[in-house]
């Protein structure tokens, strides 16, 4: 445990010192530079404090003796270094790649100029913009504003600003997914749990289908949809958010008219993604099934519907911590049935935004969809401490 | 091991279900021999299947059928390249290096659950389109850097129990380094719910290459399932009715996919004594 101690303040010490001896000009640099240290912070808490074992960190800690407050501290930890990886990971993603994304900007305009003067001076403009004539680090800072502020210029392929571009997106691409989220997730378990508690043929066929399709490309079944309801009986519309000559206003008929853009992209991420809840909660029903409470209740002659009620409680728990890692990949889903029906949301801009090579308005959906998942996550995950009582009361660690 | 073998061979669940999946093999492996260049244009635009173009043709007059043999062949490799290079990955973070007590398991664990919550379509869209040609090889190696994260979490469940075993405890008296208890006395303890992960990672390595490559970003070389669904977005087929251009990539995908979970959980249910009493 010495040992790893001297190692934290090491680096704790190293870093203080990379950030004095450089001391970035630019107060903008600077702040980036202070949400590096605090992650890097976060990274040491999260691994040396945090996650060892709960008897040695009450131990050391005694703050931590509050099994919710150490909950909660693991999940804020783990925020910030999910954060700072990721869009580490997007700041260096340039870097790896044969050609720049300016380059590959100036490739595409060029197409149709000839004038070499107006490129390359488009160029350095570009560079600028970016900051790429400044030494890495100071890059690295400036990224850093950037994300903070959520300010990444204008958009190329737009001609607004990437932050308005991608809010206005985001309220679409929400309004989607946090209807399909809750419901996916009430009906999955339940019927996951009904399953695994009745004999039911019609029950079990639906199951056994919406298994089978768990697995499909969500977009693929959105096709179908749309074949079916919007080209074949024509009652659906299947393309766009809203009616070619609405204008978006805050009105009764315009809400009438986006909901009714909006069921056959529901229903598509709807049904294509119930079974995953399904399979999991059955599994997880059963095995709640074999312990000794429902053996119990079941000689006291409970009916089943009741034994059901008993598991389901139960049983739905792990479930949520399962949300996260379901979000995650639901959003990148939902964007590719954006993309199938014409949604005005993320996927559709992104779209755009790679049709067009527009790097910055990448970026700012790279960090816009990240933001949303990693806080959406870490609000999911805090509510979990709040239903189970097990965090509460210290029965699990973390 | 044999009478394992034995038992899953007399299900007959997992006889229709291997069947389903290897004859989707064949076919993409034998069927590209069979049939007309994909790219050859052939026939008229959007013509219905007939006995000439078993499954109509596309908007250019070719043959979708051979698009699909093709398209079934190219989408297989990727799923294969990227499911075992994936799963290398995930023995790598999720079993030597869990092995290892303490920090190093500690931060692969937390990489790990960084990369299963950040959204994998959206950085692997990001990083396809800056980068200008991709080759199915390239698509996979892309598609295996982000699907391990799952896997690699439940190898580390599976071995963080069987680490406490006496085989195990046996072998590090002996003076084996870490490296060799866990890929030789740990892993071959894990065979069979390894090759499942492998099946999966393959299943969800085709329906994601599906995904990148429908909005254009899969690999500009060779022909994928993806590709065809792509062309078919693109050039209307949906607007025209062109159902047999567009239902055939997908519904092979659900075939291919469906039918590995469904294998996947009949392979868990004969070979776990504990569920094979229910």
């Amino acid at each position: 445990m010495k040992k790893e101690r001297i190692v934290s303040i090491a680096i704790v010490m190293l870093i203080l010192l990379l950030f004095l001896t450089y001391s970035p000009p630019s107060t903008s640099s600077q702040i980036g530079f202070a949400f590096f240290a605090l992650s890097l912070g976060a990274l040491i808490v999260e691994l040396w404090i945090l996650a060892p074992s709960m008897a040695t960190i009450e131990k050391r800690v005694p703050l931590f003796r509050k099994p919710f407050f150490r909950f909660f501290s693991r999940k804020l930890a783990f925020l910030f270094v999910a954060i700072f990886f990721s869009f580490t990971l997007l700041f260096i993603l340039p870097y790896l790649m044969p050609t720049n994304p300016v380059d590959m900007m100036i490739a595409r305009v060029s197409a149709g100029q000839q004038d070499v003067s107006r490129l390359l001076a488009m160029r350095n403009e570009y560079i600028v913009l970016f900051g790429l004539d400044k030494p890495l680090i100071e890059q690295y800072g400036l990224f850093w504003k950037r994300v903070l502020t959520l300010d990444f210029g204008p958009s190329i392929a737009y001609n607004r600003s990437v932050g308005s571009l991608v809010g206005q997106a985001l309220v679409w691409t929400l309004a989607l997914i946090i209807p399909v989220l809750i419901l996916e997730f009430t009906v999955g378990t339940s019927l996951g749990a009904r399953v695994a508690f009745s004999k039911n043929r019609f029950l079990r066929a639906i199951y056994t289908f919406s298994v089978y399709l768990s697995s499909a490309p969500y977009y693929w079944f959105g096709l179908i949809l749309a074949y079916i309801f919007a080209v074949n009986l024509r009652w659906f519309p299947i393309y766009g958010g809203y009616s070619l000559f609405v204008k978006p206003s805050f009105s009764l008929s315009f809400f009438l008219d986006v909901a009714y853009h909006w069921v056959l992209p529901f229903l598509s991420l709807f049904i294509a993604g119930l079974g995953g809840w399904c399979s999991g909660m059955r599994a997880m029903t059963i095995y709640e099934r074999q312990s000794d409470y429902i053996y119990y209740s079941q000689q006291m002659g409970f009916t089943r519907n009741k034994l059901r009620k008993y598991a389901q409680r139960n049983a739905i728990l792990p479930m949520i911590t399962g949300v996260p890692a379901m979000f995650g990949s639901l959003i990148g889903q939902t964007m590719l049935v954006e993309y199938v029906f014409g949604w005005p949301g993320l996927g559709t801009l992104l779209f755009g935004s790679v049709q067009a090579i527009d790097y910055p308005l990448m970026q700012g959906i790279f960090v816009f969809t990240v933001l949303v998942v990693l806080v959406g996550n870490f609000l999911i995950d805090i509510l979990y401490g709040f239903i189970d009582p097990r965090i509460r009361t210290g029965y699990v660690g973390g | 091991m044999s009478t394992r073998i034995e038992l899953l061979a007399k299900n007959r669940k997992f006889q229709i279900c291997l069947a389903i999946v290897l004859a989707i093999v064949a076919f993409g492996i034998i069927g590209p021999f069979f049939t007309r260049d994909p790219l050859e244009y052939a026939g008229g635009i959007y013509e219905p299947p007939s006995s000439e173009f078993l499954l109509g043709t596309d908007m250019a007059g070719r043959d979708v059928f051979a698009q699909l043999c093709v398209g079934v062949r190219d989408s297989l490799f990727v799923g294969v390249i990227a499911g075992s290079l994936a799963l290398g990955i995930a023995i790598l973070m999720g079993g030597v290096l869990s092995y290892k007590k303490g920090m190093i398991d500690e931060g692969a664990n937390l990489v790990t659950n960084i990369f299963l919550v950040l959204p994998v379509l959206v950085i692997l869209i990001v990083i396809a389109a800056l980068l200008e040609g991709r080759s199915l090889i390239t698509v996979g190696i892309l598609i295996a850097l982000f699907s391990w994260p799952w896997m690699a979490r439940n190898i580390r469940s599976q071995i963080l129990s069987l680490r406490e075993r006496k085989f195990v405890d046996l072998a590090r008296i002996s003076g084996k380094s870490d490296f060799t208890i866990v890929t030789k006395e740990i892993l071959p303890n894990m065979l069979a719910y390894v090759f499942l992960l492998f099946i999966m990672a393959t299943g969800w390595a085709v329906v994601t290459e599906s995904s990148i490559s429908m909005i254009g970003l899969g690999p500009t070389t060779g022909f994928t399932l993806g590709n065809m669904l792509r062309l078919a977005i693109e050039w209307g087929a949906l607007g025209r009715g062109a159902w047999w251009y567009f239902m055939p990539p997908g519904l092979v995908i659900v075939l291919f996919t469906g039918t590995l979970i469904i294998l996947t959980s009949v392979i868990d249910d004969v070979l776990n004594p504990k569920v094979r009493t229910e």
